[in-house]
């Protein structure tokens, strides 16, 4: 999977494209709107991250360059600005999702995959891991072919430990990622313990590896190592 | 007090001294007039009764005229050769009271005998003068507050429209809107250069308001960026093996820490932006269906706290407002509602004509009622929460003019949000 960032901000850039690569994405860097658009128009991604801010160019006109070429490469637009405008702008001229800084590498990381899933994969949408299997359009979940019962925020919450899979996962990223950003996360914290209970024990009791690994008082990580 | 009256009094009260000074003059200048008249004309009469003397004899005379007017002494040795000028009463009998006489008195020689000759005339009633000269300028000056309040009320309305079209004007600026006032040209040149000075304000109060804007914009990239570095060096940070447990706690320290910072930036930038009424948009949203969704998004954590909530919807509630705020509004609330609930708890949303009520089962008093609203206010001084929430919450009704309350109903809460107080 080759993914192509473009951010002006060099240590973001680095942090970004360092976090991918440990998920085994091929990452290309470009740090302004001119080598950005060189790139587009030389080689093919399956995916793009644009920051909108760029010193020499908005990022979003890369989109519509991009969509110019039909290609069906996926889009994330990044933005230092919580602003409804710029999003709502970026969704309407193809960018798939709107990312606002500061995010969380895991989100970012589930993003992508989720849009390379919707993109690349027409045929096969579901969601292996091992013994689980999860198909994000019916929201049904299998454990060796048995399926199983998981609330909407449940199933969220397992497609986004396979996504980030082996990644110690805060409890913060977690309540962002299940709630959205704006919500005094600092309280929900242990809510989130008795979340992540209920879904081990439902995949647990349905014959599953218990994959989940307690990481101290930081977060959980999902993994099939030790 | 309009100034429209204001005015009217002073001029009043201006008008009513002129008159009353003007009654005074006018008065007096027709004494004077009068008196001079009566003067000159008995010395007419003095001339032409000393013509007749000559002619004849006393007696008369004075059998010619009537002796209030006229009276002839002969005397033996003339007292004085000046001629005095006197007032004097004399009985009328046909009106049966004293009347007013001027006379004038002088010795003569005429025909060798020394005469005492008085020519006398009526004087005009000065008390009937004052009474007639009162009458008119009263008249008059009745006549002058109703033409004053006829001119005032139609005409002033007229001229004062174009200031009563700026003050309109005025009052509908909406600084977010990003536009200047344009106001119109009237014929009258105070106004045309007040809506010059308006209008010249108005550009001016954009372009700051504008600068304003700018700034929290670019102070929040400027400050999200950095964050952004920090949070996610420590995300891959977290990521290393072989992480002692003290290890990781330092990186969770640190990365909660930024996570607050971020959100506290988030949420200043957010009710600032409420605040500077950069959320102009407006659509018709359904209160239940909003609450509704946010509801079920919390479905787990409900569940999870063994929460039952109660849904009254016997009005669906309409509400013209930016969507987005409508969220945060209604999020707020709701989570508000669940973080301080107790465990089992109850949450109760009623949707009224106009209003929504949440209630919520509670530990007792949150303590400072009326500083609920304020920035930075937590009910719990341990709690991790930013203490903006309500604060958000607070902002988004002010803009829209709603009003929100809160009581404390036995150990329960309840937030009631007014909408508008027609259904």
């Amino acid at each position: 999977m080759k993914v192509l960032i473009i951010e002006d901000e060099k240590e973001l850039l680095n942090s970004i494209s360092t976090y991918l690569r440990m998920e085994g994405y091929v990452c290309e860097e470009a740090c302004d709107f001119q080598e950005g658009s060189e790139k587009i128009n030389v080689y093919e991604y399956d995916c793009i991250l644009a920051d909108i801010g760029l010193p020499d160019g908005n990022g979003l006109a890369l989109v519509e360059l991009l969509k110019t070429k039909l290609s069906n490469t996926g889009v994330i637009i990044i933005s230092a600005r919580n602003s409804l405008e710029d999003k709502i702008k970026g969704l309407d001229i193809g960018a798939d999702d709107y990312l606002t800084k500061p995010f969380n590498l895991s989100e970012l990381n589930a993003r992508i995959r989720s849009i390379l899933r919707r993109r690349k994969f027409e045929g096969k949408k579901e969601i292996d891991f091992h013994e689980i299997r999860a198909n994000p359009e019916t929201l049904k979940v299998f454990v060796d072919q048995k399926p199983i019962l998981l609330t909407k925020k449940e199933f969220d919450l397992l497609i986004f430990f396979i996504a980030n899979k082996n990644k110690v996962l805060t409890k913060e990223s977690i309540v962002e990622h299940l709630w959205g950003d704006y919500i005094d996360s600092a309280d929900s914290f242990d809510f989130i313990y008795a979340h992540v209970s209920n879904l081990r024990k439902k995949l647990v009791e349905n014959g599953a590896i218990d994959y989940l690994q307690t990481v101290y008082g930081v977060g959980y990580k999902f993994t099939d190592h030790d | 007090m309009k100034l429209l009256n204001k005015t009217t009094l002073y001029f009043l009260a201006v008008s009513f001294i002129i008159f009353f000074l003007g009654g005074v003059l006018f008065y007096l200048l027709f004494q004077i007039t009068i008196d001079n008249s009566i003067n000159i004309k008995l010395h007419e009469r003095k001339e032409y009764n000393l013509k007749q003397l000559a002619k004849s004899d006393s007696l008369m005379l004075l059998f010619q005229e009537y002796t209030d007017v006229l009276s002839i002494r002969p005397i033996n040795k003339i007292m004085s050769e000046t001629e005095t000028l006197s007032d004097t009463l004399i009985y009328d009998s046909i009106d049966g009271r004293f009347l007013l006489y001027r006379q004038l008195s002088f010795y003569k020689r005429v025909n060798n005998h020394n005469y005492f000759i008085q020519v006398r005339r009526a004087v005009l009633d000065y008390t009937t003068l004052l009474k007639d000269v009162f009458i008119l300028e009263t008249l008059l000056f009745i006549a002058f507050i109703a033409a004053l309040t006829l001119v005032n009320n139609r005409v002033s309305k007229k001229l004062w429209k174009p200031f009563y079209y700026i003050l309109d004007k005025i009052n509908n600026y909406k600084v977010d809107l990003a536009q200047s006032m344009t106001l119109p040209q009237s014929s009258i040149k105070e106004f045309n250069e007040l809506s010059a000075a308006i209008e010249k304000m108005s550009v001016k109060i954009n372009n700051e308001f504008n600068i304003q804007k700018e700034f929290t914009e670019n102070a929040s990239h400027e400050i999200q960026t950095p964050l952004a570095i920090i949070k996610n060096k420590l995300e891959i940070l977290m990521q290393s093996p072989e992480m002692s447990k003290e290890q990781m706690d330092l990186i969770n320290s640190a990365s909660l820490a930024t996570n607050r910072l971020s959100k506290l930036n988030e949420a200043l930038i957010i009710l600032s932006k409420i605040e500077n009424r950069q959320f102009h948009e407006v659509d018709d949203i359904s209160v239940n269906d909003v609450a509704s969704r946010i509801l079920s998004s919390f479905d787990e954590l409900i569940k999870i706290k063994s929460i039952s909530v109660e849904k009254n919807y016997p009005h669906r509630l309409q509400v013209k407002m930016h969507p987005y705020l409508a969220e945060i509004l209604l999020e707020n609330l709701i989570v508000n509602s669940i973080k301080h609930n107790t465990s089992p708890g109850v949450i109760s949303i009623s949707t009224l004509p106009g209003k929504i009520e949440i209630t919520n089962t509670g530990t007792g008093s949150t303590g400072k009622v009326d500083r609920l609203f304020q920035r930075f206010v937590k009910s719990n001084p341990k709690s991790k929460s930013l203490g903006l929430g309500l604060s958000i919450v607070k902002a988004i009704c002010d803009t829209y003019s709603f009003t929100i309350t809160y009581e404390m109903v036995g150990s329960s809460h309840k937030i009631t949000v007014t909408f508008s107080e027609q259904s």
